[in-house]
């Protein structure tokens, strides 16, 4: 009774060529659950390490990574592709793992520490390279410290590669309120390292 | 320039391995749960609305029951 969507043995016929694009018109064309299982053999990986980076759990990332491609799913037929079809699927991975996030977290108290952990401090303009050069075991550990906001903001600016215009989409927000919010991360990244490693990062 | 946090995403992904199998059929799950429900809406509902239509006092034009109706019970005149 129940279709079987994901079949793998039709799967292997599709070429591994088919553009994002492609494979999305062919799947709203036809309905065949090969064109669906192209996108998700191709993004699936990543999807699944960008919810375990943010929840921290492999049991969350799964059932975020599940719930995740059945949004993606029911809503292909509203991907205007005005942006690129990973864009969009990252921008459902973000917002999704930091809606569960604030659920989870008592929010009050993340904003209060926030404020007492990072008061007025001027900071000069941090250095993308600053950032992006860091020790990479040490990366882990400051991203895990700071926000889960913050994180998931420096992930998709130095991990994705996002232009601020992607960023303003996914979060919804002006292009100052995110260059704001990328600074703001920045500074916390660079005190937080300063503390754990007592060093210029 | 050095990028550390395509590194660090490297790195997670060998040090995670993702239950593909279980999320596909998850999904697979999901979407045909969903599509059954709408079957089963799209079958029932319109007999749903009938039946609220005839308990209203309404009738329910409905051509079919008239015909059989006759056949069942054919005028005797």
């Amino acid at each position: 009774m129940f279709i079987n969507l994901l079949n793998p043995v039709i799967s292997g016929a599709v070429s591994k060529s088919t553009t994002d694009e492609e494979a999305i018109e062919l799947y709203l064309e036809t309905q065949n659950s090969k064109y669906f299982n192209i996108l998700y053999d191709r993004y699936s990986p990543k999807v699944f390490g960008k919810c375990f980076s943010l929840l921290k759990s492999e049991t969350k990332a799964q059932d975020a990574a599940q719930e995740i491609f059945v949004k993606v799913l029911l809503n292909l037929s509203k991907f205007s592709g005005k942006s690129k079809f990973s864009t969009w699927l990252y921008s459902i991975t973000y917002n999704f793992c930091i809606d569960m996030i604030r659920k989870n977290k008592k929010s009050i108290g993340v904003l209060v520490d926030d404020i007492n952990a990072f008061g007025d401090e001027v900071i000069d303009e941090i250095e993308d390279s600053e950032i992006m050069e860091t020790n990479v075991l040490r990366l882990k550990v400051v991203l895990n410290k700071i926000p889960a906001d913050d994180k998931a903001i420096l992930l998709m600016k130095y991990q994705d590669e996002f232009s601020i215009k992607d960023i303003c989409g996914i979060l919804n927000k002006s292009e100052s309120a995110v260059k704001m919010k990328i600074k703001r991360a920045k500074e916390k990244f660079v005190k937080t390292y300063k503390e754990l490693y007592k060093e210029i990062a | 320039m050095r990028n550390s946090f395509k590194e660090l995403e490297d790195l997670e992904m060998q040090n995670v391995s993702m239950p593909s199998d279980a999320i596909k059929k998850g999904v697979s799950s999901d979407i045909g749960i969903m599509k059954y429900v709408s079957t089963i809406v799209e079958m029932y509902f319109p007999k749903i609305a009938d039946l609220f239509i005839g308990l209203s006092g309404s009738e329910v034009n409905s051509n079919s029951q008239k015909s059989k109706h006759s056949n069942r019970y054919p005028d005797l005149n």
